[in-house]
């Protein structure tokens, strides 16, 4: 069991060690990410400044609403296992398929590595972005939706994780090009987890609908969660609707690996 | 004029090309095509609620706002169709193949900017074309001297991308670093797409002057809307024009430093 454990914990810090080996690409990616969190964190600002609130959120919510969704975005939807359908085209899956090691673990392991190095160097983007701009941030100061917070992060992270997994895995039958359905894939998640804007600024017909899908457990949920925005009663419900998409990707991410792995015939090679 | 239409018969047979590869993969093109249109109508949803609950954005209402926001995607789709081979242009370096690009008689520049334009860009650019001009006809107040400046505007800001465009092929040749140099230009040209005065006032000096971000995406709409002044114009007429010939002069020093990687 430690043997086991101990090889995922070396693929853990290889995966750390290559982003350091490629820096200069690590640092140009986190400015990317930075800039591209400022049109909507000014559009927000601007649209607070006027206003005592906003959709229901105060000036301080919102900002930290948009500040949380890159905090998470880079902790929940950060993944490097985009990058499986890819391998599973080239018939590159067939070395890890001969290596002890579960595939799935290894990506997952991989994934968490490019989390804790995004979450190191987000925490640094949003203290110069409130150094910078004054950001009025909301402090949640209740032990219990603290408590609950903390929970649905990760949740959220794993939720996503089997999500991308199951995407991933259509490889196994249309190889030929992995790229189209990632970037629809990642366009509607970036809007349906609120990573844009929050949910409940739409209609309530669409909010009604668009609340229940996995996607707003993403990001969308563990925010409101953080700002207190639900009562106890929804926010434990909105907890268990997580887990239960959770269990159901997860089941259906092994299924379809099983049934994925008696098609694979490693046309790459 | 028989250089033109050369020119004009590459490029015809280099689109036809990625037209025809593009197409072979008809289901990749109807998501591709699917997600770009559904991230700009979500974004367009976004700063239409938005807007309407400020009554204006920075001193535009609601009309002007999103007339602003289809000139920026005008902008940015015209670009991308036609600049795409940029896109391709770090694989060609480090593994020799600029070298066949150099051996045609043919600029060299042309080939690497020009060679592949997106069949999936001008699925999304048509329909956004003819929304744009319906909106303004139906929404804006239009005048001949608007028209003309925002004509104007769209082709220096087309030439302004163009010469970014040459400037990134130019550090690209010198350092292969293109990927990330032309995206980090998307990311801050995105800020473009809603009205640069949201920004903090260092941002948006930053924007204006530093980076020419409003002068490409911002100041064609604003012509449209008569909110610009003379020295504006000249000043973007002017930058534009240094900007180009510099990023030609970089392009050709950066051609007289190429030692090829081996084709």
């Amino acid at each position: 069991m430690v043997m086991s454990q101990k090889k995922y914990w070396q693929i853990f810090k290889i995966s750390l060690e290559e982003y350091f080996v490629y820096r200069l690409n690590f640092v140009m990616w986190r400015v990317r990410s930075f800039v591209s969190l400022l049109t909507v964190y000014f559009l927000w600002e601007f649209a607070s400044s006027k206003t005592l609130s906003i959709f229901t959120y105060s000036r301080s919510q919102i900002l930290t609403y948009v500040v949380g969704t890159h905090i998470l975005r880079s902790l929940v939807m950060g993944v490097r296992s985009a990058g499986i359908a890819g391998e599973i085209a080239s018939g590159d899956l067939s070395n890890y398929l001969l290596k002890p090691v579960s595939y799935l673990k290894f990506w997952f392991t991989k994934d968490l590595a490019d989390k804790v190095s995004n979450l190191f160097f987000v925490i640094f983007e949003i203290v110069l972005l409130v150094k910078l701009f004054g950001t009025p941030l909301f402090w949640q100061k209740d032990w219990v939706y603290l408590g609950l917070f903390l929970v649905s992060v990760p949740v959220a992270t794993v939720l996503f994780y089997y999500l991308s997994l199951v995407l991933s895995f259509i490889g196994f039958w249309i190889p030929e090009n992995p790229w189209p359905p990632r970037f629809l894939f990642n366009v509607v998640t970036e809007i349906l987890s609120g990573g844009i804007f929050p949910l409940d600024i739409l209609p309530a017909v669409f909010f009604g609908v668009f609340r229940f899908f996995p996607t707003s457990f993403l990001l969308f949920g563990p925010l409101n969660i953080y700002l207190g925005r639900l009562s106890l009663g929804e926010t434990i419900l909105n907890l268990g609707a997580a887990v239960v998409w959770l269990m159901f990707f997860y089941v259906l991410a092994n299924r379809v690996w099983l049934r994925g792995l008696r098609v694979y015939a490693a046309e790459g090679r | 004029m028989i250089s033109l239409k050369k020119y004009l018969k590459v490029w015809g047979l280099m689109t036809r090309n990625a037209f025809e590869t593009a197409l072979m993969n008809r289901k990749a093109a109807v998501i591709l095509i699917a997600g770009k249109t559904i991230r700009f109508g979500f974004f367009l949803v976004f700063l239409i609620l938005l807007t309407e609950k400020t009554q204006s954005l920075a001193g535009y209402s609601l009309d002007e706002v999103v007339f602003l926001f289809l000139t920026f995607n005008f902008v940015d789709m015209t670009t991308q169709l036609f600049l795409r081979g940029i896109y391709l242009f770090r694989g060609k370096i480090v593994s020799g193949s600029f070298d066949f690009i150099l051996l045609k008689p043919l600029n060299p520049l042309f080939m690497t900017l020009f060679s592949q334009t997106d069949v999936f860009d001008l699925a999304t650019w048509l329909p956004l074309t003819i929304f744009m001009i319906y909106f303004a006809l139906n929404r804006l107040e239009v005048t001949i001297g608007g028209l003309l400046l925002y004509l104007f505007l769209i082709g220096n800001s087309l030439v302004l991308a163009l010469a970014i465009h040459i400037l990134v092929a130019a550090i690209g040749i010198l350092t292969t670093e293109v990927d990330h140099t032309i995206m980090i230009f998307r990311d801050f040209a995105n800020m473009g797409k809603v009205p640069i005065e949201i920004y903090a006032p260092g941002v948006r000096v930053l924007l204006t002057f530093v980076l020419p971000v409003a002068i490409l995406t911002n100041w064609p709409a604003k012509g449209f809307l008569g909110v610009l002044t003379w020295q504006m114009i000249l000043y973007s007429v002017i930058l534009t024009a240094v900007l180009f010939l510099a990023s030609l002069k970089c392009w050709r020093y950066a051609l007289s430093q190429y030692s090829s990687a081996s084709s």
